[in-house]
């Protein structure tokens, strides 16, 4: 009878005590012990950084690329996604990935270093989130048009935010900046940036600098993009900020860009696609021919060479047959020893050779302050020098190919192929170029899927799927709001 | 096993002693089957009221009337039998075992045993002998089209996960899978699922279980029987019996063993005619370079083989000629070999059962060995009248290793059922001598990968539990029981340097080498307490129970994965240069206190009422509490009414008629959004690991948590029928219920642009209806001679009733095309994928440039991989001392997508695509024998029957067929022989020469016969995604095998 009552006893004194309200502790395990519940913001602006270069060097990389016929999609027998992607086969569930990488890390992480350091009192930190946020809305407008802005990043508090117009966003852009490099500029700082950030890492003191004028050169890129929409508006707003002396990049040393390790799982994206889908991306006829007929001392480091050790260039055209026998990526986007790939090259998305470009565009259309010629030139040379070319060949390449002639349409064509050129492995700039003036002129391959190049792509199918705001676009003919070009 | 249950009936039945006059006879009940005592068989007058129990060992004394010429002796799953009574006051009964008996007990929950016949709800019974027929490493495979109700899918042996659906599925994301209880313990049978991209497919964790401890399985199905088992019983409960000593037993030792080999029971047909190649041709860039990965082609649309001189991927003169077995000789002959030894025994007050059981099973593809080990003990004694403890234990080692599976290039099947027809696969070298491969192809050479891409596991695993049960007095008992689940898993996977898929550890371990070792720690702390009453009063009886039950479950995962390995073959983490760690977790507790009550009136008429409320840790204060009744009753029409029963034609008739519900809590940790280290990806297989350069990255989860969640709840109405008819030959077991599913917890996607990508919802609705019916016959039944047919039908359909507002569809698996998802208003668990594209008519759209079909641009239904309906037919006929049984498994519908038939195709390796001649008389004109059936879809005659032929090439190539997953929809419908057992027990009179009791020889066969005409070269059970909600994917998977045994057990 003894046992029997102590069993008794025990099982209802543990019924009692666990229904007890007061002995909460038996239930109170429900906080997940390996995560945190508040992220400080220095690991999130590491996160944010780290996104946005492996961003820029990821799908919309390739999508773009491959409409611009930079990269070829090929194979050794089966269809691969690269070459669907060059037929523009690209799709709204293809898009899934890059969509919510944009929304749900890098923007999100921009909003809530942006809510906490504004708490905090760290403008250093807010002004660089802002500054990256509105690098990542310039490429989302540009990629898709209208998108969510003012609407997003509110959490379960709103779930299914609105579509903005594209022009708006610019717009909400342009005063992104400004706030951003106000705060950048802030003298007190509860908190700054250091090595943390891996784009421009290092002392504040001296980064906050490049911060600055990576901001105002994205300034230019946003107002140059309106060269059609409303050429009178670029043109003025453009002068104005150079009128202003802000500063601008000067230097390969201020590319807004990331580099990356020579680590498994560190390395650049465009290095890690080539090694992980081997043969699925190479040299594109488009870009290697006209590289080949200037002679580009930029090829070798570019391409590979086919056949190995010929000195010579191939690339693909869009619905060849499945074969191997091409020039390769190569050590400019990919980074390499001398006997195999680092994946340490830096992924570029906004470059020294580009400013120049801009501002050769700037004057040579709008009369904008400078020299079309001395930018046009300064931009090649930028472009050689980053990739590795010894001052002799820079010199014989402008010695004959350096010249802007011809007409004002002849002249920009060659600044904008020269763009398209330099900007290899830059994410989705060579396409807006291209939608807004025609440069380098692309035809569809000819196994395309739609009869015209791409002017924007489809939404993702999630977000169709998920947010009623959202229509799915006619067709990929549809245009952004700056592109009006006939 | 009768006797075990009879033993715990006792504990539950009080005796009823009725006194009257004046002479005393006394005996002994002994089974006909092996002259072992009964316990508890009833002794009384015939016709009169009351009587007496045989006690332990199967002794009793009962007084009667001295008029009294004849007692009744009746058992539970005997025949009952009347003796005559001579002067003699000793009489000593023999009693035949009854195998057509409907009155067996069985434990429906927590050590609560009721008499089968007045539940008020369906359940199941298997046991021993019918469950290892085909000696099953994996008891989740034994159970394969035995149980009506009941779907268990996977067939890889121990290689792939086996997953059971019962009833069909009660919820969106989480798991459907029962819970399995161990004698009284919930266990955990975590694992079995099959990453589609990395890493080897795994067993569950049922695998740890040994099907010869088991005494019996009983599948609880009905909400009404599960809701007693809280929230972790909502999709079924397996309760699980294992073997125990008996009260007087003599000391007995038991020894079995069973070898059995394996082979594939399908391949591809293949055509050999042609050789590797494209576009009829075979060129040096289409053979390539055995030294670089991707240099030649993977087709085989080359030239007709005709012995003509190539110069192949080695660089050397070759004769070309195809190959016919190069595919099969990938394949190895598999083995499976179990020794299980037991020493079991009673005395008048305790019973022991002491075993050990080896089990080792290998794969047809090499480095896939299983070995299991198991070492268990069991003990029960009296420690007084009325106390009784007992306790058991069991120590399980098993360990593996495995190869890749997947859709990746180092899974050694990934590519190899389309080898080039002319390649010599077996006969050329896949490495050099520094072990490097060689092998034109961009893959992992299979042979390489098998040798060096290596998955190795091991479970340490204690299952335990003690218990005590008191006799308070003959109505009321209590019944004690603590028990635990606790096991360690390790788990190395290692892709070796110059791998080209990074099998295990992903695209940053590609050629450069990677391994990840990972450690699960699972603890599983269980204890229930119950008090039990049975009591009649006058024409009634009431058995209620009252009881708690505390479970605390643990889970905790670490792994590091280590990148760029420094010595090739050295598969240590030591060897790697770079790691990423992870580090995870999850505790949950439940507390539940339930009550049940049976209230019985006469034999014929029973009612239940249970009611049980959890608290779960996993959800707020507030919503904590989950309540939830359930009622049964049964209705023995034959009972009631006598005059209906004719012991000839009609022996019962029964109604039951159940409505249950189960609550269930959320996931741990989901009330809350985390923040968590940080990653970049796409999806490609790039990714950037933290800590990045030396930095931490922390980012807020994309899945937000939600603290208003409340509990999930099942509810189901469930009716059947039991009837018996011909002396219960023929017998019949049917129920219909419906079952809906509301407030399922979720993870809802949501559009990204709020900065989340998810949160957890009570959202969305599920309703299942299902019949299912138990036929069990015996059509032959003579002296020596007798047939059973026992045959089960289960039909079921899940549809989605509601999902959450604004989410149109769930993800469940998959890519993007084809994937599996859930959409509201369709069936549970679609296949969508690109779709040819149509006209309003229906007919094909088709380019007028190349004749060929065009995808669609988004993703549209393309099957439904619900089965219609599934057939189990048991047969057992027995001959003198032979009995053969088998097991014949139909089912009826249900597609899958099939990327291994899409692959032979497109490959043109298939025999199919060799159906017409590939070239003209001349040998190099190619012909055009094929023309897809449809309307051009644009251009001048668009809307006009398209006229144009295409090569085989076009019609099967990359182009043609396979630009849409449709087009590899195939109907899973198959009749499959999957058991069949001879066994020849040595007669009574021979044994009785040798040393033994028992002596019984036997062969035994699984996957025999195979026949799916809707689907061609492979099996098609083969599944991608092992135990998942989402079924109808093949993708490369591993191939099903047929197996032949020979066992042999000896008892002394």
């Amino acid at each position: 009878m003894k046992h029997l009552k102590y069993m008794v006893i025990a099982s209802f004194v543990m019924v009692g005590i666990l229904t007890n309200s007061s002995c909460k502790k038996f239930y109170d395990i429900n906080k997940d012990p390996d995560a945190i519940t508040t992220g400080p913001i220095e690991q999130q602006l590491t996160s944010l950084t780290v996104n946005v270069g492996f961003f820029a060097g990821s799908d919309l990389n390739r999508y773009s690329s491959l409409i611009m016929q930079q990269y070829s999609g090929q194979s050794s027998g089966a269809n691969n996604q690269t070459q669907d992607y060059e037929k523009y086969l690209i799709q709204g569930s293809d898009e899934n990935n890059s969509w919510s990488t944009m929304y749900a890390t890098i923007l999100n992480d921009a909003e809530n270093i942006i809510t906490s350091a504004s708490a905090s009192g760290s403008p250093h930190y807010s002004g660089v989130a802002k500054i990256l946020k509105a690098y990542a809305y310039q490429l989302s407008v540009d990629v898709w048009g209208d998108i969510p802005f003012s609407e997003a990043q509110k959490l379960t508090e709103n779930t299914q935010p609105k579509y903005d117009s594209g022009t708006e966003i610019y717009t909400a852009l342009i005063r992104l900046l400004d706030e951003g490099i106000a705060e950048v500029n802030a003298t007190a700082s509860n908190k700054s940036p250091g090595t943390n950030s891996t784009i421009y890492p290092g002392t504040f003191s001296t980064t906050k600098n490049n911060w600055i004028k990576f901001a105002n050169t994205l300034k230019l890129r946003l107002f140059l993009h309106y060269s059609e929409a409303d050429a009178g508006f670029a043109k003025a707003q453009i002068d104005q900020l150079v009128n202003a002396a802000v500063p601008f990049i000067s230097s390969n040393a201020d590319n807004f860009q990331m580099v990356f390790l020579d680590q498994a799982a560190s390395q650049n994206p465009i290095d890690q696609f080539e090694t992980a889908r081997a043969g699925y991306l190479v040299a594109n006829d488009r870009l290697v021919s006209i590289m080949n007929g200037k002679n580009d001392p930029r090829r070798p480091f570019y391409f590979t060479q086919y056949p190995a050790g010929s000195g010579l260039y191939r690339g693909s055209v869009g619905g060849a047959a499945p074969s191997q026998n091409y020039s390769k990526l190569h050590a400019y986007l990919r980074g390499y020893s001398g006997t195999r790939y680092t994946g340490d090259a830096p992924i570029r998305m906004l470059t020294y050779a580009e400013y120049n470009f801009i501002r050769a565009e700037a004057a040579l259309r709008f009369g904008s302050p400078g020299s079309a010629q001395s930018f046009y030139t300064t931009g090649i040379t930028a472009s050689m020098t980053d990739a590795g070319v010894v001052a002799a060949n820079i010199s014989t390449y402008l010695a004959t190919s350096g010249t802007l002639t011809g007409t004002p349409a002849q002249q920009l064509e060659q600044i904008i192929t020269e763009k398209y050129v330099a900007s290899y492995g830059v994410a989705v700039e060579p396409w807006t170029d291209w939608r807004r003036t025609g440069y380098p002129t692309i035809n569809p391959p000819a196994n395309a899927v739609v009869s015209f190049v791409p002017r924007s792509l489809y939404y993702p199918q999630s977000e169709i799927d998920l947010n009623p705001n959202a229509k799915q676009k006619t067709g990929l003919d549809v245009r952004i709001f700056w592109d009006k070009r006939p | 096993m009768k006797k075990l249950i009879q033993s715990l009936f006792i504990l539950m039945l009080f005796v009823n002693f009725c006194i009257a006059q004046n002479r005393t006879i006394t005996g002994t009940v002994i089974s006909a089957e092996d002259n072992i005592p009964i316990p508890g068989a009833t002794i009384k007058l015939k016709g009169a009221k009351g009587g007496t129990q045989t006690d332990a060992a199967g002794r009793f004394s009962i007084t009667i009337p001295a008029g009294a010429t004849s007692i009744e002796i009746s058992s539970i799953g005997f025949i009952t039998q009347s003796s005559a009574i001579g002067n003699s006051s000793v009489l000593n009964v023999v009693l035949k075992s009854d195998s057509r008996s409907l009155s067996e007990v069985i434990v429906t929950s927590f050590g609560i045993v009721r008499d089968k016949r007045t539940l008020g709800y369906s359940t199941t019974k298997i046991g021993a002998e019918q469950l290892t027929v085909s000696k099953a490493t994996n008891v989740s495979n034994q159970l394969t089209g035995k149980i009506p109700g009941v779907r268990v899918s996977g067939s890889g042996g121990a290689f792939t996960g086996s997953g059971i659906i019962i009833r069909g599925l009660t919820t969106f994301t989480g798991s459907n899978q029962p819970l399995y209880v161990v004698d009284g313990v919930p266990i955990d049978n975590g694992g079995g699922g099959t990453p589609l991209q990395t890493g080897p497919s795994l067993s569950n964790r049922a695998i740890d279980l040994n099907p010869e401890d088991i005494e019996n399985i009983v599948v609880l199905k009905d909400a009404a029987s599960t809701s007693i088992y809280g929230s972790r019983g909502a999709s079924g409960v397996i309760l699980i019996t294992t073997k125990k000593g008996k009260k007087n037993e003599k000391g007995t030792i038991s020894y079995t063993t069973n070898y059995s080999i394996g082979r594939v029971n399908r391949l591809p047909e293949y055509q050999n005619a042609y050789a590797q190649g494209n576009n009829g041709l075979l060129t040096a860039a289409n053979i390539g370079d055995a030294t670089v990965a991707g240099s030649g082609v993977s087709t085989s649309w080359g030239p007709l083989i005709g012995g003509q001189e190539i110069t192949n991927s080695f660089g050397e003169k070759e004769n070309l000629q195809a190959y016919p077995d190069n595919v099969k000789d990938i394949f190895k002959q598999s083995y499976n070999l179990q020794n299980n030894i037991s020493f079991t025994g009673g005395s008048d007050k305790s019973t022991f059962r002491l075993a050990y059981g080896n089990a080792t099973e290998t794969y047809v593809i090499d480095n896939n060995k299983l070995t299991r080990n198991n070492l268990t003990f069991t003990g029960n004694t009296d420690i007084t009248d009325k106390l009784t403890i007992g306790a058991s234990i069991t120590y399980t080692n098993t360990s593996s290793r495995r190869t890749l599976q997947g859709n990746q290039l180092s899974n050694p099947l990934f590519r190899a059922y389309f080898t080039p027809r002319s390649y010599n696969l077996s006969g050329m070298p896949f490495e050099d001598v520094n072990g490097n491969q060689l092998w034109a192809g961009g893959e992992d050479n299979p042979y390489w990968s098998i040798k060096y891409n290596k998955y190795n596991d091991e479970v340490n695993r204690v299952l335990g539990n003690i218990n005590a049960s008191y006799k308070f007095t003959s109505w009321l008992n209590a019944d004690l029981r603590v028990g635990t689940d606790f096991y360690n898993l390790k788990s190395k996977g290692f892709d070796e340097v110059g791998n080209r898929g990074g099998g295990f550890t992903g695209a940053s371990s590609r050629l450069v080498g990677g391994l990840v070792d990972q450690a699960n720690n699972v603890r599983n702390l269980s204890s229930y307490f119950t008090l039990n009453a049975n009591k009649k009063f006058g024409d009634f009886n009431l058995t209620g129970t009252l009881g708690n039950e505390v479970n605390q479950n643990y889970v905790g995962n670490s792994s590091v994965t280590g990148y760029t390995l420094v010595v090739p073959h050295f598969d240590n983490m030591k060897n790697a240069l770079t790691y990423n760690p992870a580090i995870g977790s999850s505790k949950t507790r439940l507390l539940g206190v339930f009550a049940d009550a049976v209230l019985e009136y006469k034999t014929f008429l029973s009612v239940n009422v249970k009611a049980r409320n959890d608290w779960s840790s996993t959800l707020s204060p507030a919503n904590r509490s989950i309540f939830y009744p359930a009622a049964a009753a049964s209705f023995i029409l034959t009972e009631a009414f006598p005059a209906l029963k004719d012991a000839k034609y009609v022996n019962l008739i029964k109604f039951r008629a159940s409505i249950g519900e189960v609550g269930k809590g959320a996931p741990a940790y989901s009330t809350d959004t985390y923040y968590d280290t940080a990653g970049a990806g796409d999806g490609f297989g790039a990714i950037i690991n933290f800590p990045y350069n030396g930095l931490a990255g922390f980012t807020l989860n994309d899945g937000a948590g939600n603290p208003d969640l409340t509990p999930e709840f099942t509810r189901e109405i469930s009716f059947g029928t039991e009837l018996g008819f011909f002396k219960n030959r023929l017998t019949v077991d049917a129920s219909y219920y419906k079952r809906n599913t509301r407030s399922v917890i979720l993870s809802v996607p949501l559009s990204a642009a709020s900065g989340i990508t998810s949160v957890f919802k009570n959202a969305g609705k599920l309703s299942t209806k299902g019949f299912e019916l138990m036929v069990a016959g015996t059509p032959v039944k003579a002296p020596g001679f007798s047939w059973d047919i026992n045959a089960n039908f289960t039909k079921y359909k899940s549809v989605v009733e509601q999902l959450a507002p604004g989410v149109a569809n769930i993800f469940l698996g998959g890519f993007t095309t084809p994937n599996i998802r859930l959409v509201e208003g369709d069936e549970y668990g679609q296949i969508y994928g690109s779709a040819y594209q149509r006209n309003a008519e229906g007919q094909l759209l088709i380019s007028p440039a190349t004749g060929l079909p065009l995808p669609t641009a988004d993703v549209v239904k393309i099957g439904n991989p619900n089965p219609d309906y599934t057939i189990g037919i048991n047969n057992t006929i027995t001959y003198k001392s032979l009995s053969f049984s088998f097991l014949i498994d139909i089912r009826k519908g249900g597609d899958q997508y099939s990327r291994n038939i899409a692959d032979v195709q497109r490959n043109g390796v298939s025999i199919e695509t060799a159906e017409f001649p590939r070239f003209e008389a001349d040998g190099v004109t190619q012909t055009r024998p094929y023309i897809f059936q449809g309307v051009y879809a644009s251009g001048a005659n668009a809307g006009q029957p398209n006229t144009v032929y295409v090569r085989a090439q076009d019609y099967y190539g990359n182009s043609g067929k396979y630009v849409a997953a449709e087009g590899y929809i195939y109907d899973t419908s198959w009749f499959r022989l999957r058991e069949a057992a001879l066994n020849y027990r040595l007669p009574q009179g021979m044994v009785k020469k040798t040393p033994f009791s028992i002596l019984e020889l036997g062969v035994f066969g699984r996957n025999l016969y195979l026949k799916a005409k809707n689907y061609p070269h492979f099996d098609p059970e083969q599944n991608a995604l092992g135990i998942s909600n989402a079924q109808g994917l093949e993708f490369n998977s591993l191939p099903s095998t047929r197996t032949f045994g020979v066992n042999l057990k000896i008892v002394l």
